[in-house]
């Protein structure tokens, strides 16, 4: 069993996944850098080209638990100049939460290619509405 | 209108659990308005109505998951991630004892960042005594198994000395308790009572001024939480609270060294140059003592220092002596030979006290004479080096001199190491950079006033302000005085992001300038000024622009 304490034999990532829809989508939102609550919402919202719509309660239900698992920490509290004066928490990846991350975009990969080869899947779009072609196959 | 939807969410969110939001209702709120701001602005009047189907639609997903959650977790418990995104801690760099930037409490991840490893595998056999009594839960009474487990921790040996042995402890934990008929699988949560010996132990070890959590601050946490099972059985085998109380601080005391804080030794604990030294500068102290307690050697001189500064091979110091030509093996040769091989093996973190000796607390107050010299408001590795050798009479500064090195030709050294340091920063892409030299909040401030059109105070105008420090927090410059900033920065970096334009501002000395002009010219992207100097050196300005989130 995995020793939350010492650290020895701890969890594999691997047992980790797959990740929810949700904490994904904030682990991709969160990989160019900092962001604000409302920010991730945003990136998320344009990076799913409007299907995932993150509310409050989901947005920070899965922020409280990403912090929980060491996925992701806060940074300091401050304006976004280009909002309004008021201090927003800004949170980012730690270096655990990118490599949970890259563990489920391979997973992801792995599922997208086994349906190409079923025919499931033409010419294999890139992950997440990115430009068909930008993640096809080699 | 707004106001109104505002108190009506606000009252909305008191159906979700307690814990979610405290931890994050403010945001949520701050969520909700932002995006009804903005649908408004893009639809009109009926955006609002939007923004309240989005928002209701995610409320009803999203309770029913938030609360079974929070029944489960009634007890707390830590998640597995924490361990992984903490480096080892060396027992000094983590000194600052630091809030979470929105002011709330220390979350258990940040508890247990300063855990040893003998604290740390004593709350796992914690655990372990849990799951053999087949309890569902850690209590005070499976910390203090734990503790009595860890045989080579501090704990054990007061626990020893007082003649509480394992056996006793199971024997009356199993007779107030009782086992679980069930077998306990997985992770199990600590009980609130556990948790606030966790707490204090915490709290024990910043009392005593120490930079660790070791299991003699557990033991002292259990002690004075004093009510749970763990007093209990303590009690029924004939040990008093105060007993253990007293003589854990015995068994600390007689290291003697790093220990308290205003307490009755005579000795300070630290030096008061300590305050203004970089983490960097920290780290290698803390290496050197860790040096000398690896080794059994009470007290850590200029020799254990040197060692330090040379086993960090990036570190400006290291850099500094290649410079010099020295041979950095043939400098830890040298001191190995002279201070004797290490008896705790390299993996494992060595126990007890260990204080400066007479030459290492002088060479401390020379490197924040050094530091002065420069005009640095910090102390470095590089300062603790001209320490050394300006000391010279510790085992370091006679390494040092013994490989014809000498104080001038090393204060070259160092700022030659400092400019190669700026410039390989710069040449890095995409991070607007990084240099040499001190901050003066009046240059800067001047230049900011005179090419942004920003007027004194300047960040209430334009926005937000950040002072990057060298190996130090961000800090806010809007709401600092200049004294401050130069107290605590040495402030190698100053990043103003006012809009999209970087700004980086620094004093050079001239061979510096031309170092870093040579390797980053001006570019489109990049603008190069400089600024005179009352001080007349030359001020150094970068601007650069930024794609931010383009």
């Amino acid at each position: 069993m995995a020793d939350r304490f010492t650290g020895e034999g701890e969890t594999s990532i691997e047992q980790r996944l797959p990740l929810t829809p949700a904490v994904f989508h904030i682990l991709l939102a969160l990989a160019e850098g900092e962001r604000h609550g409302y920010a991730i919402m945003r990136e998320v919202a344009d990076q799913s080209g409007g299907q995932m719509r993150l509310g409050p309660g989901t947005l920070y239900g899965s922020i409280r638990r990403m912090l929980e698992e060491g996925y992701i920490e806060e940074s300091e509290a401050r304006p976004d100049p280009a909002l309004d004066d008021e201090r927003r928490r800004y949170y980012r990846l730690t270096p655990y939460g990118r490599r949970v991350a890259e563990a489920e975009a391979a997973r992801l990969q792995a599922l997208t290619r086994t349906a190409e080869e079923r025919g499931l899947l033409r010419s294999a779009p890139g992950l997440l509405g990115q430009p068909a072609g930008a993640g096809g196959a080699l | 209108m707004i106001r109104l939807y505002l108190r009506i969410y606000g009252g909305l969110l008191w159906l979700y659990p307690p814990s979610l939001r405290r931890a994050h209702g403010e945001e949520m709120r701050q969520l909700f308005r932002d995006t009804l701001r903005d649908e408004i602005a893009r639809r009109g009047p009926p955006g609002a109505l939007r923004a309240w189907g989005a928002t209701l639609a995610d409320l009803a997903a999203s309770l029913p998951r938030e609360w079974p959650r929070e029944w489960r977790q009634a007890r707390p418990r830590i998640s597995q991630g924490w361990i992984r995104s903490y480096p080892q801690h060396s027992r000094l760099s983590g000194q600052r004892h630091r809030r979470s930037p929105a002011g709330r409490e220390f979350t258990m991840q940040e508890k247990f960042e300063k855990f040893t490893e003998r604290a740390r595998k004593v709350l796992s056999l914690a655990q372990e005594e849990a799951q053999r009594f087949n309890h569902n839960y850690i209590g005070t009474e499976h910390l203090l198994l734990g503790l009595v487990r860890e045989r080579d921790g501090v704990a054990a040996k007061v626990l020893s000395n007082l003649d509480v042995e394992l056996e006793k402890v199971r024997g009356a934990v199993e007779f107030i308790i009782g086992r679980g008929d069930r077998l306990v699988l997985g992770e199990i949560g600590l009980t609130p009572r556990a948790k606030k010996v966790i707490e204090l132990a915490v709290d024990e070890a910043r009392r005593l001024n120490h930079h660790y959590v070791g299991t003699e601050h557990i033991l002292l946490g259990l002690v004075r939480e004093g009510e749970g099972i763990a007093a209990g059985v303590l009690e029924s085998l004939g040990v008093n609270l105060e007993k253990v109380r007293r003589a854990t601080l015995e068994v600390l005391n007689q290291g003697g060294g790093v220990t308290p804080r205003g307490g009755s030794t005579s000795r300070p604990a630290m030096p008061a140059e300590f305050g203004k030294f970089t983490e960097r500068a920290r780290k290698a102290l803390g290496d050197a003592m860790t040096e000398a307690c690896a080794r059994e050697q009470r007290e850590a001189g200029t020799g254990h220092m040197l060692l330090a500064l040379a086993l960090d091979q990036d570190g400006l110091a290291a850099q500094a002596l290649i410079r010099a030509g020295l041979d950095l093996a043939e400098t830890r040769a040298a001191l190995e030979q002279e201070l004797g091989p290490r008896k705790t093996p390299a993996d494992q973190t060595p126990h007890g006290a260990v204080a400066l000796d007479t030459h290492a607390m002088r060479m401390i107050a020379l490197a924040a004479d050094e530091a002065r010299l420069m005009s640095d408001h910090f102390v470095g590795p590089e300062h603790l080096l001209l320490g050394i050798i300006r000391e010279a009479d510790g085992l370091g500064g006679q390494t040092l001199l013994a490989q014809a090195a000498d104080l001038d030709q090393m204060r070259f050294a160092c700022a030659q190491a400092r400019a190669d340091a700026a410039s390989a920063r710069i040449a890095r892409p995409r991070f607007s950079v990084i240099t040499l030299g001190c901050l003066n909040v009046e240059v800067t401030r001047a230049f900011y006033i005179q090419n942004f059109g920003a007027t004194d105070g300047g960040a209430t105008t334009t926005g937000e302000t950040a002072v990057r420090l060298h190996g130090g927090p961000d800090l806010a410059l809007r709401a600092m005085p200049d004294d401050q900033v130069k107290a605590s920065s040495a402030a190698i970096e100053i990043g103003i992001e006012v809009a999209d334009v970087l700004l980086i501002l620094s004093t050079l000395q001239d061979s510096g300038v031309a170092n870093i002009s040579e390797v980053h010219g001006n570019s489109a992207a990049t603008r190069w000024f400089t600024v005179p100097d009352p001080d007349g050196r030359t001020v150094f300005v970068r601007a650069a622009t930024q794609p931010r989130d383009a």
